[in-house]
């Protein structure tokens, strides 16, 4: 890395920490509930900064900003093909759409702020909804096996027993779901379309509920339609981390998850399978101190 | 306003019940089913309007359990009567030891209880122990939910999703008292549409010897054949369809009710019909065919619609002899105008010193049954007493009869489960039923009935702490008439999973079509011996057709309860019931007078707990006390005052699991039942996908007694059995 680059990078983030008030550029794919959601809940926070919301049909520019925040994937590369060095945090990165390598491997003035769910958060959870928890269950594609590291530390943490199974190919998820229910007691599921998709779900969720297994994620539209319980950060959520990270100091190309979250349950799902009625709330403290408590 | 897709009706309902800034967590926001929706959703233990007992694959495994009614002795009340090793009657609540009419037993919704004679064939079922995921006992009456004949109870049995399975099984089971049972599946598909073909087979020799020493002839073989295909159509639509086949055959002793007891007398022709004994096996053949099609209109609204067809055949066919004076026209005129003067005829004429005369003996035997003994019977009393000395040192007639019955049943139903406001959700549908039986000897020909009915449940839950629930059932029965069974239940709930419940039910009991329109007789082909008019026998039992249902009234009291943090399930239930207009007399052909004159009366107490200690160890107990009291003797043998089990299931390291089973009635048919059973199971792992799997089951009697009947003998206390089981 350029020692000048990342002085000037620094020196910008300086600048920008400073009292005076800033001129943020916010690059969404489109119009959404969320992005709506999301730039209000900044405005909120930072309510002396300029907040510049442009589409990315509009191919923005940094020009004068401070610092830019994009929205989802397309909205990050759309910047990472500009020249600018201009702070930039991605928010709404899920870790299906990173690669091993662009895990690493960001530019300086990038840092990502993901959407999807924090591992150790999900096995808290499932923990705490299935008392004397001993094994989970991982089902990913090829694609995402670089994913299972990530899980494996986290099971590490919670001294659970993370029992996985990559599907290289469509035909056979059956038989490695099947063998994944028989050896553990929860499935955990993560941000891999390959697996966890519209068509998949539902005989996915029905064979685990079969065996009375539950699924804890991935996200929380998934809650929905019938997975047990989930943590994950709304637009406000979101805000709040965005605005920790701006407090905090420029850590380049880090890529980090949200640290505030909220818990969302199916309490319908819960009752039918025997399991007392989650409190959404009282989960969520219970996982913040439990990180508090192990950091 | 334009009709909006279905999906989007989904995803709008779904949007109701989630804050939207939920659904908008991701920047596109995934268009997931409503998979469980809130119809779907099996109903929890604590608000099912009953007690239910669910026996789990763990368990079920655990047991070692070949047949399905040796598991049924986990569920509290349930007890289990042997008529032979290949003939099992399983009675909720006991009473009478032959018959078992009073129990719906279901196969993945499809109806085992066959329509003709009123019974279920479990040695016949065409189905593998290895094949089931899970048996939900639902104890006490459920017309209101399932129609006539749950009277009792209901058993469903519910097959595992070809989804739950990938592979092929290989297993084999061996051991002592001939048990050779093997078992080969294969589950093959995608998530979207799995299959399973399963074929097994089945064979024991039943009990060791009877209660003089001898051999007992009561072995059994079976063989099966079954498919299920489920496929998931759409995200929202799904269609199931299977595919049953079953041949057995269980071996019998010659049967045959000669019009005199041959044995007690011995001149030629006693002894040349005593001598006569074949074999009379029973060879069986089930088939069936079931479709389910269920489809999510939105996430409160569900519509399924089940079919099936099935057929079932018993074949009996044996040679009999009886005296020629037994198919006289004489005999069979009297027999028709009485079976009572009939039989009394037949055990003056066996009386080695008679007292009184003839005529006097029959009259005062038939006025202490209120019957006349009138002129015309007089008259063929006496010609059939001629008749008897007339053939005393004839040959005997000989012939071919059969007991073959073929019985059909075609079934439809549509059923709508509806959430009308998130406190009232209403299940509702209506069925129709084709009931045909064709037996030469039980009908004369072919009998057949329609069945329609219209049932409903609503469930409404005006506080966290309170639910209600009120269903019933209209039927309408071609043969029977009309009736009408209602339940209603409340529930208290004293925490979340805890709920203290009342439930009232009423229910009936058709009349199945043997008792009620039995048209029985034997016709003999190749006739030998001295025969001239026609070739029927005597005897000729004829159902009276206006029996009316039995009916029951229950009243229970119950708790059911699951503390989660401890993995403790504890279920109570405290029951009243009654059945009024029962029919509880034993019908033979020379004995037949169904009637609606007894009744019933339980009242106890039972309890059932599963606690899961730990991850590795599991206990189970079970316990039910009966009182009753019944007005006829034959329902008052198979009720056990006390009986239960008692489980403790146990995974150690190294892939090995055990368990300890204790089964106990205080009596069964006069005799006690107390069993020890212990299975040691060691998994080998040969390869990420492939294992074997080598169980050990041994099963100790400890007691000395027969079982249900004095003839039920083995040689010996234990009972020990290997089985092989390879998965890749």
């Amino acid at each position: 890395m350029q020692p000048l680059r990342l002085s000037a990078i620094a020196l910008l983030w300086l600048l920008s920490s400073c009292a005076w008030a800033d001129i943020v550029l916010v690059i969404k794919p489109r119009e959404t509930q969320l992005t709506l959601a999301f730039v209000d809940a900044l405005q909120q926070r930072r309510p002396a900064d300029t907040l510049l919301v442009r589409l990315l049909g509009e191919q923005p520019e940094p020009g004068a900003a401070t610092l830019v925040i994009t929205m989802g994937l397309e909205a990050l590369e759309w910047r990472l093909q500009q020249a600018s060095t201009v702070p930039t945090i991605a928010t709404f990165i899920t870790l299906d759409q990173l690669t091993p390598q662009y895990h690493a491997g960001h530019p300086p003035f990038v840092q990502v702020l993901l959407a999807s769910a924090k591992p150790e958060r999900q096995l808290i959870l499932a923990q705490l909804l299935i008392p004397r928890l001993h094994s989970v269950g991982l089902l990913h594609s090829d694609q995402q096996q670089w994913q299972r590291s990530l899980w494996q530390t986290a099971a590490q943490r919670r001294k659970l027993k993370l029992q996985a199974r990559s599907v290289a190919d469509q035909q056979d998820l059956l038989r490695h779901l099947t063998s994944l229910l028989d050896d553990s007691e929860v499935l955990i599921g993560l941000d891999d379309p390959q697996v966890y998709n519209a068509a998949n779900l539902k005989p996915l969720l029905l064979s685990a509920y079969n065996r009375n297994r539950v699924l804890i994620g991935p996200s929380a539209p998934f809650i929905a339609a019938g997975s047990l319980s989930t943590t994950y950060s709304s637009a406000q959520d979101m805000a709040d981390s965005l605005e920790e990270i701006l407090q905090d100091d420029w850590r380049p190309g880090a890529v980090r998850y949200p640290t505030h979250f909220s818990v969302l349950s199916n309490p319908q799902v819960a009752r039918s399978l025997g399991l007392p009625p989650p409190r959404d709330a009282e989960l969520r403290q219970r996982i913040h101190a439990e990180e508090q408590a192990s950091p | 306003m334009p009709m909006l897709p279905p999906r989007s009706a989904a995803v709008l309902a779904a949007l109701c019940l989630y804050p939207a800034s939920v659904l908008a967590a991701s920047l596109d926001p995934l268009e997931l089913p409503v998979v469980l929706t809130a119809t779907r959703l099996k109903q929890p233990p604590a608000e099912v309007p009953g007690s239910m007992t669910v026996l789990d694959r763990q368990l079920i495994r655990a047991s070692g359990a070949r047949s399905i009614p040796e598991l049924l002795r986990l569920v509290p009340g349930m007890h289990i009567g042997y008529r032979r090793g290949n003939q099992i009657n399983v009675n909720y609540h006991g009473t009478n030891v032959t018959e078992a009419r009073r129990l719906q037993v279901l196969v993945d919704g499809r109806s085992v209880y066959r329509p003709g004679l009123a019974t279920v064939d479990w040695a016949e079922l065409a189905l593998a122990i290895e094949d089931i995921d899970h048996i939900v006992v639902f104890r006490g009456p459920n017309t209101a939910a399932y129609g006539a004949n749950a009277l009792m109870g209901v058993v469903n049995i519910v097959t595992r999703l070809p989804l739950a399975e990938h592979g092929t099984t290989l297993k084999y089971t061996g051991g002592d008292r001939g048990v050779r049972d093997w078992y080969a599946s294969h589950s093959g598909g995608s998530l979207l549409h799995g299959w399973r073909l399963s074929l097994s087979g089945q064979q024991d020799d039943g009990f060791d010897h009877d209660d003089s020493g001898s051999d007992y002839r009561d072995s059994l073989r079976a063989s099966r054949f079954n498919l299920r295909h489920a496929w998931q159509l759409s995200p929202r639509q799904s269609l199931d369809w299977q595919l049953a086949a079953s041949e057995a055959s269980r071996q019998s002793y010659y049967e045959f009710g000669t019009y005199f007891n041959h044995r007690k007398g011995n001149s030629p022709l006693d002894q040349a019909i005593t001598a006569h004994a074949p074999d009379a096996d029973i060879r069986g053949r089930d088939f069936s065919t079931l479709g389910l099609w269920k489809l999510d209109l939105d996430a409160e609204h569900q519509v399924q619609v089940q079919a099936y067809a099935q057929h079932t055949e018993r074949l009996r066919d044996w040679r009999i002899c009886d005296s020629p004076v037994a198919f006289t026209p004489a005999l069979r005129q009297l027999n028709a105008l009485s079976q009572l003067a009939a039989r009394r005829v037949r055990s003056y004429l066996e009386l080695p010193a008679p007292a009184l005369g003839m005529d006097d003996y029959i009259h005062t035997y038939m006025g202490l049954e209120g019957q006349t003994y009138t002129p015309r019977m007089q008259e063929l009393a006496h010609q059939v007493r001629d008749l008897v000395a007339q053939h005393r040192d004839s040959q005997p007639v000989c012939g071919d009869i059969n007991e073959n019955i073929r019985e059909n049943r075609y079934h439809i139903e549509i059923q709508d489960a509806l959430r009308l406001t998130p406190q009232l959700r209403l299940l509702s549908g209506a069925s129709y039923r084709y009931d045909r039986v064709s037996s030469d000897s039980y009908f004369s020909g072919t009998l057949d009935n329609h069945v329609s009915q219209l049932f409903g449940n609503l469930e409404y839950r005006p506080h966290e702490r309170w639910l209600f629930q009120a269903g019933g059932m209209y039927e309408h029965e071609k043969l029977v008439g009309d009736s009408f069974s209602p339940r209603l239940a409340g529930h208290l709930f004293l925490a979340p999973q805890h709920s203290l419940r009342l439930v009232y039910a009423e229910a009936v009991r058709s009349p199945d079509m043997y008792e009620n329109h039995a048209n029985w007789r034997y016709r003999l082909r190749n006739v030998s011996g001295p025969l001239t008019g026609p070739l029927t026998h005597y005897a000729w039992a004829q159902g009276p057709g206006d029996l009316q249902q039995e009916r029951m009234r229950s009243r229970e009291i119950g708790y059911n309860g699951h503390f989660h943090q401890l993995g403790i399930r504890l279920d109570v239930r405290a029951f009243h019931e009654r059945i009024t207009g029962m029919n509880s007399q034993p019908l033979k052909v020379d004995n037949f007078q169904p009637n609606n004159a007894s009744q019933i009366r339980f009242k106890g107490v039972e309890t059932e707990l599963d606690w899961q200690l730990s991850a590795t160890d599991r206990l189970r107990l079970t316990h039910a006390r009966i009182d009753f009291d019944a007005t006829s003797k034959y329902d008052q043998r198979l009720t056990a005052r006390h009986s239960g089990s008692a489980a403790w299931l146990r995974l150690w390291p190294g892939e090995i699991s055990t368990s300890l089973m204790y089964y106990g009635a205080d009596q069964l048919n006069e005799h006690r039942f107390e069993r020890l059973d212990t299975r040691i199971e060691k998994r080998l792992r040969l390869g990420p996908d492939n294992s074997l799997a080598l169980a050990l089951t041994w099963q100790y009697r400890l007691d000395d007694e027969p079982l249900t009947w004095p003839e039920n003998l083995h040689d010996s206390r234990s009972h020990l059995y290997l089985s092989a089981e390879l998965n890749f």
